[in-house]
């Protein structure tokens, strides 16, 4: 469903953050991307919503050659492969609601089904009494749902989390983690890039272990070390 | 942009005014004949008579010593100093001539040079010549004031929505990121735009009205030195409605293209 071929990324200034990486997801799988900071798990992600282009080599999305994608295409690309972030990227003068309204909004949306689904989605992340809040107003486990909420909205194929637990206490980052398995059983291929050792240790999915640019270890059923 | 406007559309009143006037000239080609002072008053009925018979001719009127010095009177009611040294004698008596076409008034006035009791003829061609002339500059020159107050508003609205879309950097990178569209993302800046545009012309109109009021108060009646001749304002209300309404669309395209323009700039990827 997702495969990386060869992909080598080299940042301007030259920093080479991926080499040759050539990887696979399956649908529906679990993956951890696990390694160091500063060793390209952001950098692998952010290829797969064409938020940067690979120098060498080819990203491919289901049928879609993504690191050749019309620009035009993008937007709906990254409907399909959501994704949520460390610093959860909330829009800080919007409501919750309207974090979650907005991108329904962007894409030309009805009202009425907008303002069926967004109250639903936030139902289901269990902020459905936060809905008016500013994100300010939020603890950050909250925030990370309401960001889980607006890329749910859309009912990606693919959720993209770059560590979504960096910035919360373990329970918080607990919370988070097994409402993404949630959405995997219900049928979302996830890939979390993380450096949460416990996180890892304690589920049994697929670990790819990246350091200094290159795959180093990929284990269907693995653990941190 | 309002600047800019107000160029457009005082040149485009100035342009209208002028051909408003050439047209006047041109339907009612005069010339006029003034006759010595030893022509009589029989003998110039005469003339009129016979003239009137012809075809060129479309009207005559006669205007006598008498009514020449009503018409002085009128004229120069504010310079009582003059009034009192003027009589009907000094005034030469004349025919108010109009042809049914422009091009019958060079023969019509030579032949009546010839007459030996004209004094002079004078006709209106070379003021039309120069009123042509005037509308043409006033066209050219008014062009180039617009293209160039228009060029830098263009700019100054390159650079304001430049600002605010940088202002807005990170919303409009996370807006990009969960997958809004680059319109969706682009038309608050072109609404910007379109909203200065159209602010811009409703100052420009608000100032081609208020025009004559300023102008009154500061130069007292004084000409035009950038227009002689004929004066533009105050601008007909009709005239000012339509110009506002184009120039609001104007505007509003303009803004909205310079913002697009901008966004194209600052969104790439
Ligand atoms: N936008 C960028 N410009 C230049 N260098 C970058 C950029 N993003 C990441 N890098 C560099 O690429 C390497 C990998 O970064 P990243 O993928 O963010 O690592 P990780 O997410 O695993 O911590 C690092 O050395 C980082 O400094
Ligand atoms: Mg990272």
């Amino acid at each position: 469903m997702i495969r990386f071929e060869s992909v080598t990324k080299v940042f301007p200034g030259g920093t080479k953050a991926l080499k040759e990486v050539t990887l696979t997801f399956k649908e529906g799988e679990f993956s951890f991307v696990v390694g160091p900071s500063g060793a390209g798990k952001t950098t692998l992600l952010n290829l797969l919503i064409r938020r940067y282009v690979p120098t060498e080599g080819d990203v491919w999305y289901q049928q879609y050659h993504v690191s050749r994608l019309p620009g035009r295409f993008i937007p709906r690309l990254r409907r399909e492969i959501g994704m949520i972030f460390q610093d959860f990227k909330l829009l800080p003068q919007l409501s919750v609601y309207e974090n979650v309204a907005f991108s329904l909004e962007a894409v030309g949306r009805p009202g009425q089904e907008i303002k069926e689904l967004v109250p639903y989605m936030l139902k289901l992340v269990g902020l459905e009494d936060k809905m008016n809040r500013f994100p300010h107003q939020l603890s950050s486990g909250e925030a990370q749902r309401v960001s889980i909420a607006r890329a749910m909205v859309f009912e990606p194929k693919v959720l993209l989390a770059d560590e979504p637990t960096g910035n919360l206490d373990p329970r918080g980052g607990w919370e988070i983690v097994e409402l993404l398995q949630q959405i995997n059983q219900w049928g979302t291929t996830v890939i979390m890039a993380t450096h949460d050792r416990d996180i890892v240790d304690s589920l049994r999915h697929r670990v790819v272990r990246i350091e200094e640019g290159v795959v180093v270890e990929d284990n269907a059923v693995g653990s941190y070390d | 942009m309002t600047l800019a406007i107000y160029a457009v559309s005082y040149f485009s009143a100035a342009v209208y005014r002028y051909n408003e006037v050439l047209k006047s000239f041109k339907e009612k080609p005069q010339l006029t004949v003034f006759f010595k002072d030893e022509a009589t008053e029989a003998e110039i009925l005469n003339l009129k008579t016979s003239l009137e018979a012809r075809l060129e001719v479309k009207e005559i009127s006669y205007i006598s010593k008498e009514k020449a010095l009503e018409l002085y009177r009128e004229q120069n009611l504010d310079k009582p100093e003059l009034l009192e040294f003027v009589t009907a004698d000094i005034l030469p008596a004349s025919l108010e001539i109009s042809t049914t076409q422009v091009e019958f008034q060079e023969s019509i006035a030579r032949e009546l040079s010839n007459n030996n009791r004209v004094e002079s003829v004078v006709f209106h061609r070379d003021v039309v010549k120069q009123l042509v002339q005037f509308s043409r500059a006033a066209r050219v020159e008014g062009f180039m004031w617009a293209v160039s107050l228009l060029t830098v508003s263009v700019l100054t609205i390159l650079i304001i929505v430049g600002l605010s879309i940088t202002a807005y950097g990170r919303e409009i990178e996370i807006m990009k990121l969960v997958g809004a569209g680059n319109w969706y993302v682009r038309w608050p800046f072109i609404f910007q735009g379109a909203i200065y545009g159209v602010a811009s012309a409703a100052l420009a109109a608000g100032l081609l009205y208020l025009m004559p009021y300023i102008k009154d108060f500061f130069l007292n009646g004084t000409e035009s030195v950038l227009l002689p001749g004929v004066s533009v304002f105050p601008v007909a209300d009709w005239l000012l409605l339509r110009l506002w309404g184009a120039t609001t669309i104007l505007g509003a395209g303009l803004g909205a293209l310079s913002s697009l323009a901008a966004t194209w700039r600052y969104l790439k990827a």
